[in-house]
């Protein structure tokens, strides 16, 4: 489970960044008293404008970046206080697969499991699964430089799922991806979803969130606009068409 | 420790399977710098000795008697000598390139000679000629040296009437002193320089390179600490930049025994300088600041969005190392109290007087003490920098 407690983000601004956003403000709010539950088995839709502030949250979940205000437990440990332990039971997929272009892909996935701790016997068996399931074994040893697109999506998927991490988080996952690739991600998703584990995804796109979200969470400008369950949402729109009651509720938000 | 261990393991895999980085750890030191130096060295060696023995064309404008200088010209080993009418056409050959060089005597040449006053003898030739020039000299001071005697012989004069005191230089420096002394400045300057060429591509590989890949979010989402991440990445670097220096050091020595002309008392130094003693001492300087260059490359790579960008901040900061590795080489300049607190420069003179056996040991102690100081402080820094969100997320 994820639970985000009236979390918000605020970032210095050097006299740099202040000039480039043509503001006096010394100081950003990123996100702004933020609060939503994350439930195992289901999957979880932070959908927003780019620059929104969904991986600003996302990195906090992931304990990459620290709350200025409020609280973030993942799996029942704060990231803040155990951010360790927190870590330990989540996967994090960012949209760019970030791989390293020297290893091979067993080297790598071998690198994360052994940087989780997981034990000889589990990694054996985890990563025959993973690789099978997603048809690997015929690029496992290949440095991740000479992979495809597909391929290196598949890599990085492996990665973070090598150490069985109750809780997923996925950062834009089928940014930029085509078709086929994209379908992996969503075929993760749903199976991560029978696992009873718990998911959490960024997206700008709605049809994504339409096929994969049980619950869903619309934020702009660092702001909460909607939160609740996919089924209220729909039951709610004033347009039939998700995508456009997505540009109402975004264009009807309050100006800063 | 094992956390550290796996970072360690996984970026030095990675870092031995870089291209770039091999190429300035190994191959420039060991190979490419050893076959620079023995070829530069041959043709400096055969350039010299070409001149010293090549045939040189002396232009010579006579004026009357000229008490033998002519005779004593053609003489000397490979010298030609070559008539010539008048100093404006002695200028014009040289310019061109027929003649090499150019003596003169000024009219009345002799007569001023044997009644005892002082005659002008010219000379002409360009500045940058000179061992010619060296070769032409000593041909004058040998004639200067006849005439003095046969004025002296005239005069019933013993030549020692005019040498009251003579000066004769009994040295009483180890040949390994000397050296160490006169060219124990240079072989520190090459390897501080490997070693630092040497760490700083893993430090933008394995920083930079992690932000440009865009896995430094994955690596920071894993249940390890920034800390250790540091550390791992840090062992890498200080490890590359050691091997380097160690790598340029042996290329220095391959070096040396290329080239075939060195004198066998020197090669002997060379060689009788590597005692576990000197290399142990050596090492305990170059760890710590290794660490400090690390120290200070990191916080760089860390900032840094892309390879460009790094390079472009640490690239100047060669001048850095450079610049006391330059004045370590300086003649004058010795370990002291002060000198041993600047770093680069004191672990330059300190390897001199390690070379030349005359380090002392107090002022060792206190640029391990003063080295280590400032890796700590740079170490500092880097952990800083590490745990900064806006540095380490800047994209």
């Amino acid at each position: 489970m994820i639970e985000v407690k009236g979390v918000t983000k605020e970032y210095s601004l050097s006299r740099k960044e202040q000039k480039e956003a043509n503001t006096g403000d010394q100081r950003r709010l990123a996100v702004d008293n933020v609060s939503f539950t994350c439930q195992p088995g289901r999957v979880f839709s932070l959908l927003g404008p780019n620059g929104a502030g969904k991986t600003t949250i996302l990195r906090m979940i992931a304990s990459i970046l620290q709350p200025t205000a409020g609280s973030i437990s993942v799996a029942g440990y704060d990231t803040q206080t155990a951010s360790t332990a927190a870590r330990r039971h989540m996967g994090f997929l960012t949209g760019s697969t970030g791989l390293y272009d020297r290893l091979t892909v067993t080297e790598m996935v071998k690198y994360f499991a052994d940087l989780f701790d997981v034990s000889a016997a589990d990694y054996k068996e985890r990563k025959e699964r993973i690789f099978t399931l997603l048809d690997m074994h015929g690029f496992a040893g290949k440095r991740c430089s000479a992979l495809s697109t597909g391929m290196k999506q598949k890599a990085s998927i492996a990665r973070t799922m090598i150490h069985d991490p109750q809780v997923v988080v996925f950062d834009e996952p089928t940014s930029g991806l085509d078709v086929i690739t994209a379908e992996n991600i969503i075929n993760l998703v749903h199976d991560l979803r029978r696992e009873g584990k718990t998911v959490i995804f960024s997206s700008h796109n709605m049809s994504e969130v339409d096929l994969l979200a049980d619950d869903l969470a619309i934020i702009h400008r660092g702001k909460l606009l909607i939160n609740g369950t996919m089924d209220a949402f729909r039951s709610q729109m004033q347009d039939p068409s998700l995508t456009k009651e997505f540009m109402r509720i975004i264009q009807s938000a309050p100006q800063p | 420790m094992k956390q550290i261990l796996i970072v360690f393991k996984k970026d030095l895999r990675e870092t031995l399977r870089d291209k770039r980085t091999l190429m300035v750890m190994v191959v420039v030191p060991l190979l490419l710098f050893p076959m620079i130096f023995g070829i530069t060295t041959k043709m400096q060696g055969d350039s010299a000795k070409d001149q010293a023995t090549r045939l040189l064309k002396v232009g010579y404008v006579a004026a009357g008697n000229d008490l033998g200088l002519a005779a004593l010209l053609s003489s000397a080993p490979a010298m030609q000598m070559v008539p010539v009418a008048d100093t404006a056409l002695l200028r014009q050959d040289i310019r061109n390139d027929s003649l090499d060089l150019g003596v003169a005597l000024e009219p009345g040449f002799a007569d001023k000679v044997m009644t005892m006053q002082t005659a002008t003898i010219h000379t002409y030739g360009a500045l940058t000629d000179d061992i010619a020039r060296d070769r032409l000299a000593m041909v004058l001071d040998l004639f200067q040296a006849n005439l003095v005697q046969n004025r002296l012989d005239s005069l019933h004069i013993d030549h020692a009437a005019i040498t009251p005191v003579q000066t004769t230089h009994h040295e009483t420096a180890l040949m390994k002193e000397t050296i160490g002394k006169l060219v124990g400045g240079v072989l520190p300057y090459i390897f501080i320089i490997f070693c630092y060429m040497g760490s700083m591509f893993p430090a933008i590989d394995l920083f930079t390179g992690e932000k440009e890949r865009g896995s430094i979010e994955t690596l920071l989402s894993a249940p390890i600490e920034r800390w250790k991440i540091l550390v791992g990445k840090m062992m890498v670097i200080v490890l590359a930049g050691i091997t380097t220096a160690i790598l340029s050091f042996t290329g220095i020595f391959i070096s040396l025994q290329l080239v075939a002309d060195i004198p066998k008392e020197i090669m002997d130094v060379a060689l009788g300088i590597l005692t576990p003693q000197f290399i142990l001492a050596l090492l305990a300087m170059l760890l710590p600041l290794v660490i400090f260059f690390a120290g200070l490359m990191i916080p760089a790579t860390i900032y840094a969005k892309s390879f460009k960008e790094a390079s472009s901040i640490l690239t100047p900061m060669n001048f850095l190392v450079i610049t006391p590795a330059v004045i370590g080489m300086m003649p004058g300049v010795e370990l002291n109290v002060v000198t041993a607190l600047i770093p680069v420069l004191n672990v330059v003179l300190c390897t001199k007087e390690l070379i030349a056996g005359t380090v002392d040991w107090g002022l060792y102690a206190l640029i391990i003490a003063s080295l280590l100081a400032l890796a700590t402080a740079a170490v500092t820094l880097s952990f800083r920098r590490f745990g900064s969100e806006k540095s380490v997320l800047r994209s």
